[in-house]
């Protein structure tokens, strides 16, 4: 039952048939498999929040297909009976808690399944449950959820997503905005829900240190056309092609190879600290480390 | 000259206990950029919001640039005064990218001519020329926010208030918008105030404030503060590149320089210590 996503020859414009008409989509291949975790990562512009959009439908392609699980959409495809796929596709958008409203942390929460047809009993059971999986302490749930912190809000909209329990979670930028610990906070959240919950993981981000830390596929999105897809490693291992893009590299990678041009030697290049300080450690004279 | 004074500035909401900003008083000379950190929640948008008179403090004095801010001089006082917030959707007016960023100059009754020459400018400063005739709405994240500044650069205030502006820009769109603020900052001596979260945002100022829990904790150099390694989660800012290479190298056994390093320091460090077989 698990749900495969596949992009094949998708073109999306805005305003189509307009003279504003901006093709921000161009001849799209991809697949996302089931209980990966793909970052989408490009320039501002570049059509990342375009082609996440199409992940469940709410942008549908101009031309070529998407196949979601087993429903394909093209531009045909009618607005009527996509509410499964919006349930199986669940999706965070940038600054997700603007879009809370409802007068209790609990109801907001419970209000998306509610929206589904569950009963207004097992949506808060759910509800309670979720807020329980994102973090929230349970004495937050009667309070106003806008009268909470940032990051808190954002872990209240992202609990309202989960509830209706989709195989597939999206976020284009969750971390936005917060501090350094908020951030940590939320992407070892979704981390744990991939871990345990086995759902698929779409992450748009500007954060190249998180790619390396938690990505297994990179997605590289360039004025609206897929530029390149592989693991980490081999992403940031064309650092002139990446800086051709404007892309950046996580900050081990980027100082590794400042070391290399003052002689250290690596296997591979280190994409993340702890990799680095292993491999420069030997290559350290016997003066550095007095300790041995 | 200090063109920012505030003295026992106090502020606490409605709904909340403790106060947001508790009797806190500094100063901020013309031409400096200041660097406000603190974790979410420790009082920084509160701060900067109580400076443009978006809220009103509770007891103290805010004076900018000579005047005592009071609800007669709150409009003289924002004629000098750009903000640039974390959310840019929050600030768009106009229908195109060209009329918001005029929209600024229109409240200041700027002639048509000087404008279009400014909207122009402007927009060429942020690298969103092209996208002049646009819609906002449908641009990128980081791409309202460079418009949001230029429609600041537009005006050409005298202090520039970043709260978390870069927060949504690409690592490079982020170093591009920096230059432009420093080259903005050298050319017009401008006093730019940044709320921030980002480090290398951080590093570009001369000084920096932490604040917690409303209080002023400490002023220092970046330098200076960036020497406080994992303390700097708690002050709302990451650890630096080299103090966690540091730290990973500290548990191989290898003795690393106590002081600040900058990622070139530490690369020669490295360097000279590196065995030559």
């Amino acid at each position: 039952m698990a749900t495969d996503i596949t992009f094949e020859q998708v073109n999306y414009s805005y305003q189509a048939g307009t003279p504003f008409a901006v093709q921000a989509l161009k001849d799209i291949n991809l697949k996302i498999t089931p209980g990966s975790f793909t970052a989408v990562i490009g320039q501002t512009g570049s059509g990342k929040s375009t082609l996440i959009q199409h992940l469940n439908a709410l942008l549908k392609p101009s031309s070529g297909t998407v196949t979601i699980g087993q429903r394909v959409i093209t531009t045909e495809t009618k607005n009527k009976h996509l509410k499964p796929l919006r349930k199986k596709v669940g999706m965070v958008f940038q600054f997700p808690e603007n879009q809370l409203f409802e007068e209790t942390v609990l109801k907001d929460i419970a209000f998306g399944p509610q929206n589904f047809g569950v009963s207004e009993t097992d949506a808060e059971v759910l509800a309670k449950r979720m807020a329980g999986e994102v973090g929230l302490d349970g004495s937050l749930l009667e309070r106003s959820p806008f009268d909470l912190s940032g990051g808190q809000m954002r872990r209240v909209a992202i609990a309202g997503v989960l509830a209706l329990e989709p195989e597939v979670l999206v976020l284009d930028e969750p971390t936005a905005g917060l501090d350094p610990r908020g951030r940590l906070e939320i992407m070892t959240l979704v981390t744990r829900l991939r871990e345990e919950q086995g759902l698929t993981i779409v992450l748009i981000t500007h954060q190249m240190d998180d790619v390396a830390n938690y990505a297994d596929h990179v997605i590289v999105m360039g004025h609206g056309a897929l530029l390149k897809q592989g693991s980490p490693r081999v992403i940031f291992s064309d650092p002139k092609w990446l800086q051709e893009h404007q892309l950046g590299l996580p900050s081990a990678t980027k100082f590794a190879y400042e070391l290399q041009q003052g002689g250290f030697k690596f296997d591979h290049m280190p994409l993340t600290v702890t990799d680095l300080a292993d491999q420069i450690a030997p290559q350290l004279s016997k003066g550095a480390h007095p300790h041995e | 000259m200090a063109i920012i004074q505030v003295e026992n500035l106090n502020y606490q909401y409605s709904n909340s206990d403790t106060k947001a900003i508790d009797d806190v008083s500094f100063e901020i000379q013309a031409g400096d950029w200041v660097a406000i950190v603190g974790h979410n929640g420790s009082g920084k948008s509160t701060l900067a919001k109580l400076l443009i008179g978006l809220m009103a403090a509770d007891s103290g004095k805010i004076t900018i640039d000579g005047q005592v801010l009071t609800p007669d001089t709150v409009w003289q006082i924002r004629e000098k005064v750009g903000m640039v917030f974390q959310n840019p959707d929050n600030q768009f007016v106009g229908a195109t990218v060209a009329d918001d960023v005029a929209f600024g100059m229109e409240n200041r009754s700027v002639d048509r001519d000087t404008m279009v020459t400014k909207v122009d400018y402007a927009l060429k400063q942020v690298g969103m020329l092209d996208y002049k005739d646009r819609e906002p709405a449908n641009l990128s994240g980081g791409q309202k926010q460079r418009v949001a500044l230029a429609g600041i650069i537009a005006i050409a205030p005298k202090i520039l208030i970043l709260d978390e502006a870069t927060s949504m820009l690409d690592p490079r769109g982020r170093q591009e918008i920096l230059s432009v603020i420093q080259q903005l900052k050298e050319d017009l001596n401008l006093t730019v105030l940044s709320i921030t979260h980002d480090i290398d945002e951080a590093a570009n100022a001369d000084r920096l404030v932490v604040i917690d829990d409303g209080h002023f904790v400490e002023e220092a150099t970046p330098e200076e503060l960036f020497t406080h390694g994992k303390e700097l989660v708690d002050m709302g800012l990451d650890v630096p590149l080299p103090e966690k290479l540091k730290d990973a190298l500290r548990e191989r056994h290898i003795e690393v320089p106590h002081s600040y390093l900058d990622e070139g320091g530490l690369a020669n460090w490295l360097r000279t210590s590196r065995l030559n077989k």
